[in-house]
């Protein structure tokens, strides 16, 4: 403790009388966030016990700590990216980017921590290492992100419209666009889509006349967004577009066994905060449309 | 190509949804087709449940019935010709529209097509293949089919069937050759057996000449499957679980399914309706079925002839764990993986998180719990560096009452109901 402070005094950015910045904040990108890392070891705070790396839209300031805010800046990000691959590897570099999309306030300094132990143990598989809080909590961060992927890429309903392009609205828990779109542009290469996250008000767009036999397009990011048809996408929808969803309903509903009812175990697989995107959800069980009919 | 008649279309789904909703298999697993450029699908190799039913079922597939008309009248089925049920049938037509339009809203994964049997099995077994050979020829389908064969189609057609389908499967239906006989007089397990035989001779064909032939057509790649209806006859558990370890040693099968028999037709053959579905054993035989494919035990060690179920109040393995005391305690530190398994509440993802992580630290239970491990069964049979007290119940007279007085079960409320049956 007393060496980072001295080390801080020595500093020019500090001035006199300051206690320790023992937050650091950056910009909500993971640029932002390596370029918060490189900060942090250029000024020698690594070693400060109460240091904590927060994004700058979470951080809610108070009274007793002192915040330095830190620009993303692409070259040093780049240097700590080439650093941690060395160390990591691909599977080490993908968990800090899963743990990275939660979004969840102290994941800064939780992955600042994982980092900081692979600099001091070069040599270790340090993600091997369960029995470390910070690593068990960054690995356990990466399932849940994992877990939100899947049920993005089993959830998602597209919706066919006018305009020939499938489109889908979503609201995961956390920032997974970014890891499920490699997923859709796989498998939907022969029609155009779009997939919308309304909580973060940004989707990803696939536009098949860009694609070549050998190679399907390249994703789009689109930012606007028309609110009334995110807020009434049958404002947009083709004429096939009911039929379907009425078919897809009458199914749903049939292959249900009704002796083997289990609704504790079906909210659990299918939690409610994901129903209203969900066309089978979007029925009155008596429906005319669901009933066995010749 | 014919046209659809859309308004007629949603009576037949329904009506074709509800007949093949008893058939368990869900699963689009294991499946390695990749989208070739331009197509529509690519299989996930993991498979995934695009919604549940309200009795807490993945729905994976589309899976339909081709129609519920069938020449056979086999007691535990709702399509059986005596039945006063609606009757439908799909044209070959529907179906891939069907498929179509689901997969590419993201509905399913792929499409599940059985039938019952209208005219004869090479007949019906001709449309099922139609249907996957359109899909994958002109529409360009990579998504998951999995096709049952038709008991009494011809070899030729079983053959043509892999070439498109990803995974085929016989159901065995009753486990017991005497329940058959009873139940489904017109079928034997050797004429169910057969098509299994004829489908895993040809994987071993093919899976021969890909190794010198990269090009070699693929053929069911996901494999084969089967299921079996559990509570409809009297058979035992061990009857099952041996049955189903002959399957996997000797046909190679992916998979067994176990469907717990559902009353919903009046005979005298048959349980009374009303009579409550044996959910409880379904699920303690696919607990037994995991420890076969996933855990190492032999079907001889899960069931013994002595007594012949198992045990409705505990899992498989806490059974087998409290059966076996001397065994135990285990010690995490030193054990071998395959032994760390053995520990009731410990599955294979925590049992390599052990033996990785206990090169860093002396693991305790604390660590366990965070890895996952449910320790309120684990702690009884794990030896840490530090002391563990619950130890101390390993040698007690009354150990099971105590573990099972002491531990939770999601069956709690059905118990007592439930075990009046057996």
């Amino acid at each position: 403790m007393s060496q980072s402070l001295s080390e801080l005094v020595k500093n020019q950015n500090y001035q006199l009388g300051q206690l320790t910045p023992s937050i650091v904040l950056y910009e909500p990108s993971f640029e932002g966030w390596l370029s918060a890392v490189f900060y942090v070891y250029s000024n020698h705070l690594q070693d400060d016990t109460s240091l904590q790396l927060i994004a700058q839209d979470c951080y809610v300031p108070s009274l007793f700590a002192h915040a330095i805010s830190v620009e993303t800046n692409a070259n040093h990000a780049e240097r700590v990216l080439t650093k941690l691959n060395q160390l990591l590897g691909r599977s080490g570099m993908r968990n800090l980017l899963w743990g990275f999309l939660s979004e969840k306030d102290n994941i800064g300094t939780t992955l600042f921590q994982v980092v900081k132990y692979a600099i001091n143990y070069p040599s270790r598989h340090i993600m091997d290492d369960l029995g470390n809080l910070n690593v068990l909590e960054l690995v356990q961060t990466v399932k849940s992100v994992g877990r939100e992927k899947h049920r993005m890429e089993a959830f998602v309903r597209f919706e066919h419209t006018v305009e020939d392009i499938y489109f889908a609205r979503v609201e995961p828990d956390f920032n997974v666009l970014p890891l499920i779109g490699e997923h859709f542009r796989q498998r939907y290469q022969d029609q155009h889509w779009a997939i919308y996250d309304l909580a973060r008000g940004y989707g990803i767009y696939y536009n098949k006349s860009q694609s070549t036999p050998k190679r399907p397009a390249a994703l789009q990011t689109i930012t606007e967004f028309d609110e009334a048809v995110l807020r009434n996408p049958a404002s947009i929808h083709s004429e096939d577009e009911q039929r379907y969803q009425r078919f897809w309903q009458g199914y749903f509903t049939n292959v249900n066994i009704k002796e083997r009812k289990n609704p504790r175990l079906h909210k659990q697989y299918l939690p409610q905060r994901y129903w209203k995107y969900l066309s089978e959800k979007q029925v009155l069980p008596n429906a005319q449309h669901l009933k066995k009919q010749r | 190509m014919a046209t659809i008649n859309y308004e007629r279309l949603q009576g037949k789904l329904n009506i074709l949804a509800d007949a093949a909703k008893y058939d368990v298999s869900c699963s689009s697993s294991a499946g390695t087709r990749k989208n070739q450029g331009g197509g529509l699908g690519d299989a996930s190799a993991t498979g995934i449940c695009h919604s549940y039913t309200e009795d807490g079922r993945c729905v994976s597939l589309l899976k339909i019935l081709l129609t519920n008309h069938c020449i056979y009248d086999c007691a535990y089925c709702t399509s059986r010709k005596s039945n006063d049920t609606p009757r439908a049938a799909f044209s070959v037509e529907e179906v891939v529209d069907l498929t179509m339009q689901f997969y590419r809203r993201n509905y399913i994964e792929g499409l599940f097509l059985s039938s019952g049997i209208f005219k004869s099995g090479d007949y019906t077994m001709e449309r099922l293949v139609e249907v996957a050979k359109i899909l994958r020829t002109r529409e360009r389908f990579n998504g998951y089919i999995h096709l049952k064969t038709i008991p009494g189609a011809s070899k030729e057609l079983l053959l043509e069937a892999g070439l498109y389908a990803d995974r085929l499967s016989v159901n065995i239906e009753i486990p017991t050759k005497s329940g058959l006989a009873l139940l489904a007089p017109e079928k034997s397990h050797e004429q169910l057996k057969a098509p299994m035989e004829t489908v895993k001779e040809e994987i071993i064909t093919i899976r021969e000449s890909r190794k010198t032939h990269k090009k070699a057509p693929k053929f069911v790649p996901a494999g084969q499957t089967s299921q079996m209806i559990v509570g409809a006859s009297n058979e035992t558990d061990l009857q099952v679980i041996q049955l189903s370890s002959h399957f996997y040693k000797h046909y190679d099968l992916k998979r067994v399914y176990y469907s717990g028999y559902v009353p919903m037709l009046s005979d005298s053959r048959l349980p009374a309706i009303g009579t409550p579905v044996p959910m409880i054993r379904e699920n303690r035989l696919y607990q037994a079925d995991w420890l076969m494919r996933f855990y190492g035990f032999g079907a001889h060690e899960i069931v013994e002839p002595d007594s012949p179920f198992l045990d409705l109040d505990c899992d498989p393995k806490l059974a087998w764990a409290i059966r076996h005391r001397d065994h135990f305690p285990v010690n995490i530190q030193t054990a071998s993986y395959e032994m760390i398994v053995r520990i009731p509440g410990i599955g294979t993802k925590t049992a390599k998180k052990i033996v990785k992580a206990r090169k860093f630290n002396q693991l305790t239970l604390y660590h366990l719990k965070k890895m996952g491990a449910a320790v309120n069964r684990a702690k009884y049979f794990i030896a840490t560096t530090g002391k563990n007290e619950h130890l101390a119940h390993l040698t007690c007279d009354n150990f099971r009452q105590y573990v099972l007085a002491q531990t939770q079960t999601k069956f709690k409320d059905q118990r007592s109901g439930q075990l009046a049956l057996f």
